[in-house]
């Protein structure tokens, strides 16, 4: 995914502490086949719930870089019966150079009304 | 700004306090298109009563935004190595949000410190106060 351009004889523009989520997010939106995690698994948006997010730094991210994001899927595991599931996944962010900027860890909570009935 | 030396900084030390807010309608509207999270959740209504929430409430990467300002108002974002958050409750619409943070390990080897993060939601319309998100922040500091 290719980062806004950098312009000539302009200091490089780092991507903010929380940018390498919103890359995952639009990488999403490009509707790479597989690249929406929860869709792939047939997860309702409506009843995902976000429960941890971390950041971890090795490069920073500027504006001009192209990124390419890895998604692995860490762990699934639920709680009360099924009532709530979660979903752990890392993301690598890694520039043009072939370094990695970010890596993130995200769960997320899908809360499943049937299980609780 | 990045005036904070390791020598100087001790266990139990408090971050400047940083309010944000209230979050607004538009504020959530703005953030879903910046950061790509359309999630109607956050910003339809209609949607969020259809699966059984009062009203649309904050995504939580907005108040983690919010944490990341209360680390950058206090060192360079470079100095940042790693953090992590639990969302422990959610944010309600018109919420305001305190971050606030402490100083809880110092590494010598290192030279880096640990902080214990915190976001609160205080909602004013109903006169209560939830905390939202815990965490820590490891920071290297020269």
């Amino acid at each position: 995914m290719k980062m806004p351009p950098r312009l000539p004889g302009i200091q490089p523009l780092p991507a903010p502490p929380t940018f390498g989520f919103i890359l995952n997010a639009l990488s999403r939106d490009k509707a790479v086949e597989g690249a929406n995690v929860t869709e792939v698994l047939g997860i309702n948006i409506g009843h995902v719930l976000h429960g941890e997010q971390g950041f971890e730094y090795f490069r920073p991210l500027y504006a001009g870089d192209t990124v390419t994001l890895t998604t692995r899927v860490i762990d699934i595991y639920e709680k009360k019966n099924g009532a709530m599931e979660f979903l752990v996944t890392s993301v690598e962010v890694v520039n043009q150079h072939g370094d990695l900027c970010t890596r993130l860890r995200n769960t997320i909570v899908v809360r499943n009304p049937e299980a609780q009935k | 700004m990045s005036g904070v030396m390791f020598d100087s900084v001790n266990v139990g030390d408090r971050l400047p306090e940083h309010v944000c807010g209230p979050i607004s309608r538009t504020v959530l509207a703005l953030y879903a298109g910046a950061s790509g999270d359309h999630n109607p959740m956050h910003i339809d209504i209609d949607f969020a009563r259809k699966f059984g929430m009062p009203d649309v409430f904050a995504h939580g990467m907005l108040s983690m935004a919010y944490l990341a300002q209360l680390l950058t108002r206090w060192v360079k974002q470079e100095q940042i190595v790693a953090w992590n958050v639990r969302f422990v409750s959610i944010t309600p619409v018109l919420a305001t949000v305190v971050c606030s943070g402490e100083v809880i390990e110092k590494d010598k080897t290192l030279r880096q410190v640990k902080v214990a993060i915190k976001a609160s939601a205080i909602d004013d319309a109903e006169d209560k106060s939830a905390k939202t998100l815990i965490g820590e922040a490891t920071i290297a500091l020269p």
